[in-house]
């Protein structure tokens, strides 16, 4: 059987990393597979419709991205002409709240596949021999997951994405821990080793030509009892320090990314972890500081890093969890003082949890509030999602103290969008004029005011006026009243210079939430200018 | 009878599976339900008996009974008069010894797995339910005596309306059924034939209606294309096999061979037809390499529903040529299901997976269908878009005409110069935003050549005359002897009937008879 018409989608989200999954369903149905057909596509590209799909697989990655993963789902069963049993939807989203999609009547008969395809393609996918489905009786075929990811896929859409010229690959699976704040656990299951990574690097090599990055999306590699060889192995495979690659008539870096993380308390037990990562070409080194609780651990693998020659650190910050405004403050601050201590570069990518069952992103951790959460996703739109570990930047973006920054988040919207406007442009008055109503209020008025201003959406500021007996309150509530669009529109054009660093963007994190929430700083649907 | 579930208490060990019973009861119900109940609309029934028929002849011609090259024949005569109707086949009929046991069996058709349009052996029995009596005849070889099983349907009706009959279906079938042979005479060597006397009235009395009957086997029966049909050879030779060794021909009170009624135009209403374009011959294939169908797509003008009583309107699904369902079987793969209306198709199923159901009102769902359907529905997405771009290319064109109509509507207007400076003023602005409008018009791409070219001299023409009519403007003969006050005056007046009148035209005669009697 060959020559089937298989339709391959994701959803109309920016992502970073290309969709791997359907790279390896790309290759079982291809060329070195079944030899069918394949298509792929990002989005809703109505040209499908003219074909006679024999099977289509949605894949989806975040939860909070469900309206746009509903918008391809609906469209895949439209390019089905309605004959759900062709339909496939896996991936993280999928896995992660598979009740969610379920309870769908209108996506009744569609497969969501739960987790990976690791057995055999049959098995997996759930296709019914009795029905005579198309490859129901690949039960002993290769799993899926252990394909190669089919590279020529990604150059049928327009789409680019920032890493591509990479291999992607896991060199162990799962996670030895069970934070309830990661999808890890329900995703990947318990720490074990993989396949060959060689295998897969070579093969890739073979089939798509040699590509300059390693992308390692381990859960906890650092918890492999195969760590030593692993390392070992992408030494061996060429990714040294300095190792360098030509591309074009220019020569590149190459780069090696753990890209989900590297697990501090592990690395703080012992030199070894970074003495042996730093043998080969690791960039950024990536540790997640998830609370203050791990202070000590995440201070001491910093320590060993700069001991081992690792300067471009980065590191996943956690926050809306279960800690507070101030824990995060702390955790940036403590790297702004290892930055000037260790004289390295640590960017820090704060993270905003959300439960990984929640198909939005409206989620308000017991010790934040709503307008906090949207007053410190304003600095980091500012900042594109990073915060730089230079200390003028730190100070200007996020405060000298805990105190200040948490003034800075209780700072009107519009203020904190247009800082360069309101600190030190024309709108110095207004936001001096802020500040002399700000200082009149006491700790209890600030409290309240807190509350008050994450009672509504923006656009019912102008009413919190009759919530209040303080005076004070009143005083400070008008100036959190958004501003109109045009006077927004103006200020965006007179003020040109922002305060983001430059950091490559494949570097930066997956996704900083930065594009999301609608109400914004005036109160309307908003993007950066 | 054994296997009866046994109470066990709770916690208990459970029993092993034991076989099913010994014995199965089959009622009298059974008639009914592969009688009246599976075929709901009467006509049907005579498409049952020529499915049969085909298979028989296909048979009589393997045998070499019947020459390769020759028809194979089905006469069929209905009498309103006597309330009779008459089917008789040259097929390989049923020998004398299998006569009765064949034609009294429910279900047992020696036919199933094999190629044929009939399996499932209860067709013959579609009659019963509209009929006091049917009759079966047949001989298959010119030594033998002619058959004859007679049901008695009456009584049949009787026994199934009876709440006290208790009996079986076979002591239901003992007693309603008889047979007899007698010497064959004149009769040919091998036939087969159905006889339904006492023939029920039911709605339009289609069943004896010979018309209704050439219309309805027409569409469903494997009968030829008319000569006519342009197509008729070049589709015949992409569906090769699909049609079966010969397609029939069948004759209603002598009259026919009924043919396929499908044309090069489709008489649309009388005063319009719509033309064939092109013919799109597609291959489906099927659920692994082999074909799922072959079918035909005539593309024509695409100027409206094709009207329902040509019977040719809709994509049909056919399986050994004979159409399974009606014109509305692929209806739900249009998203906008009154384009299925418009569209003139067949697709003959190949795939021997897909198997009508036993009404052969649709196939048997499965996956081998399900891949049929799935690729049926980006040819109906095609003749949606179709449809639709032929209408809005038909507005373009009303447009265009509108536009020319207006203009020349206008010009007259000025030309008799009866209205006020300030109206001409705005009337010729007017006439040439309607021209500009025109132009633009004109000059859309989806235009064909020849269209383009018409509305772009009639365009050029309508400009030149406006010009003219511009440059040479002056008031009516008839008011140029006027005073200037009076004029004005009349100026005014023909200038509000203008504004003032919904039909220009009428308002245009109206002031043409006004200065007709204005004496200066």
């Amino acid at each position: 059987m060959a020559n089937r018409h298989i339709l391959l989608i994701e959803p109309s989200y920016r992502n970073k990393y290309p969709p791997l999954g359907l790279m390896k369903l790309a290759q079982y149905h291809g060329p070195y597979g079944k030899r069918d057909n394949v298509k792929f596509i990002k989005g809703e590209d109505r040209s499908v419709l003219r074909t006679a799909w024999d099977r289509i697989y949605v894949t989806t990655l975040f939860s909070f991205e469900f309206p746009r993963i509903a918008k391809s789902i609906d469209f895949a069963l439209e390019a089905a002409n309605g004959h759900a049993d062709r339909v496939f939807v896996g991936g993280i989203a999928a896995s992660l709240m598979p009740d969610r999609f379920l309870a769908e009547s209108r996506w009744r008969g569609i497969r969501f596949i739960s987790g990976l395809l690791s057995s055999s393609p049959a098995d997996s996918l759930r296709l019914d021999d009795f029905a005579e489905e198309l490859y129901s009786g690949d039960r002993d075929g290769t799993p899926i997951e252990d394909l190669l990811p089919d590279y020529d896929i990604l150059t049928q859409i327009p789409f680019k994405y920032s890493v591509h010229d990479a291999y992607f690959a896991y060199a162990s699976r799962g996670c030895i821990r069970t934070c309830s704040f990661c999808g890890v656990p329900k995703l990947e299951g318990p720490q074990r080793d993989t396949t060959s990574l060689t295998g897969i690097v070579r093969g890739i090599s073979e089939r798509y030509g040699e590509k300059k990055d390693l992308i390692l999306m381990d859960n906890n590699v650092v918890a492999s009892p195969r760590f030593g060889e692993i390392v070992a192995e992408i030494r061996d495979l060429g990714f040294t320090p300095n190792a360098k690659i030509k591309r074009g008539r220019v020569t590149v870096q190459r780069r090696v990314d753990f890209n989900q993380g590297v697990d501090a308390r592990i690395l703080a037990k012992s030199g070894m972890y970074l003495r042996e990562l730093s043998s080969v070409c690791i960039r950024p080194l990536r540790i997640a500081f998830d609370h203050l609780g791990l202070r000590k651990p995440y201070e001491q693998s910093i320590r060993y890093a700069h001991e081992y020659g690792l300067s471009e650190l980065s590191n996943y910050m956690l926050y809306n969890f279960h800690d507070s405004p101030l824990d995060l403050f702390e955790r940036m601050r403590l790297n702004v003082d290892l930055n000037e201590e260790l004289n390295i570069r640590i960017w820090s990518f704060p993270m905003r949890y959300q439960p990984t069952d929640r198909p939005d992103r409206t989620y308000v951790g017991e010790r934040w509030t709503r307008y906090q959460l949207r007053s410190l996703q304003l600095i980091l739109q500012a900042t594109h999602g990073v915060v730089s570990g230079a200390p003028d930047f730190f100070r200007r973006a996020f405060g000298d103290t805990a105190e200040e920054f948490a003034a800075l988040l209780l700072r009107p919207h519009h203020q904190i969008f247009n800082r360069e406007w309101y600190e030190r442009l024309e709108g110095h008055g207004e936001a001096q004029d802020f500040q002399d109503a700000f200082r009149g209020l006491a700790h209890e008025d600030r409290v309240e005011l807190l509350g008050l201003l994450s009672s509504c959406g923006p656009r019912d500021f102008r009413s919190l006026k009759d919530q209040t007996a303080s005076a004070a309150i009143r005083r400070v509530l008008p100036f959190y009243v958004p501003i109109s669009k045009e006077k927004e529109a103006a200020i965006w054009e007179k003020q040109k210079s922002r305060l983001a660093p430059l950091v490559p963007d494949e570097e930066r994190v997956e996704d900083a939430g930065l594009d999301d929430d609608a109400d914004l700083a005036s109160g309307e649907e908003q993007v950066s200018p | 009878m054994s296997g009866t579930p046994k109470a066990t208490a709770p916690g208990a060990r459970r029993e092993e599976w034991e076989p099913g019973p010994d014995e199965v009861v089959l009622g009298v119900d059974i008639i009914e339900l592969v009688s009246s109940s599976m075929y709901v609309e009467p006509l049907t029934i005579y498409r049952e008996y020529i499915q049969n028929a085909a298979d028989a002849i296909d048979d009589a011609r393997a045998a070499g009974l019947i020459a390769t090259d020759a028809h194979g024949i089905v006469d069929i005569v209905v009498d309103p008069a006597t309330r009779t109707a008459r089917i008789r086949d040259n097929g390989i009929g049923v020998p004398g010894p299998d006569f009765v046991r064949r034609l009294t069996a429910f279900g047992a058709s020696a036919k199933r797995g094999g190629q044929r349009r009939g399996f499932r052996g209860v067709g013959r029995l579609a009659a019963l339910g509209y009929c006091q009596e049917l009759l079966f005849r047949s001989r298959s070889t010119a030594n033998e005596w002619v058959h004859e099983l007679r049901w008695d349907c009456r009584l049949l009706r009787t026994l199934l309306r009876s709440g006290e009959y208790k009996g079986t279906l076979g002591e239901a079938v003992r007693s309603a059924t008889s047979h007899r042979r007698y010497p064959a005479g004149e009769s040919a060597a091998h036939f087969f034939e159905a006889e339904l006397k006492g023939v029920v009235r039911l709605g339009k009395d289609d069943l004896l209606n010979d018309a209704a009957i050439r219309a309805y086997l027409g569409q469903v029966a494997p009968v030829p294309f008319a000569r006519a049909f342009r197509h008729r050879e070049k589709i015949r030779a992409f569906l090769g096999d699909l049609l079966g060794s010969t397609e029939l021909h069948v004759f209603v009170n002598s009259v026919g061979p009924v043919c396929r009624p499908y044309g090069d135009t489709i008489p649309m209403r009388p005063d319009l037809q719509s033309n064939g374009t092109d013919l799109s011959l597609v291959t489906i294939p099927g659920t692994d390499s082999d074909m799922a169908a072959r079918g035909w797509v005539l593309h024509h003008e695409y100027l409206g529903a094709v009207p329902r009583g040509l019977g040719i309107r809709g994509l049909r699904l056919r399986s050994g040529d004979i159409q399974v369902g009606n014109e509305a079987i692929l209806e739900p793969l249009f998203a906008e299901p009154r384009f299925n209306a418009w569209a003139v198709g067949e697709f003959h199923v190949a795939d021997r997976r897909i198997v009508p159901n036993g009404r052969r009102d649709n196939f048997e769902q499965g996956v081998h269908f399900s891949n049929l359907l799935n690729h049926t529905a980006p040819i109906a997405k095609e003749i949606a878009s179709r449809c639709r771009s032929r209408s809005q290319y038909r507005q373009l064109i009303r447009k265009a005409e509108f536009l020319a109509a207006k203009v020349e509507g206008n010009l007259k207007v000025l030309r008799q110069g009866a209205i006020s400076a300030g109206v001409r003023r705005r009337l010729i602005v007017d006439l040439e935003t309607t021209l500009d409008r025109m132009d633009r018009t004109s000059r859309r791409v989806v235009l064909s050549p020849e269209d383009r070219t018409r509305l772009r001299r009639q365009h050029a023409s309508l400009e030149r005359r406006v010009k003219n009519a511009v440059a040479s403007v002056r008031s009516s003969l008839r008011l140029q002897g006027l005073t200037p006050q009076k004029r004005h005056v009349y100026e005014e007046v023909f200038s509000l009937i203008y504004s003032c009148a919904s039909d220009q035209r009428a308002a245009r005669e109206l002031v043409q008879r006004v200065l007709a009697k204005i004496k200066a």
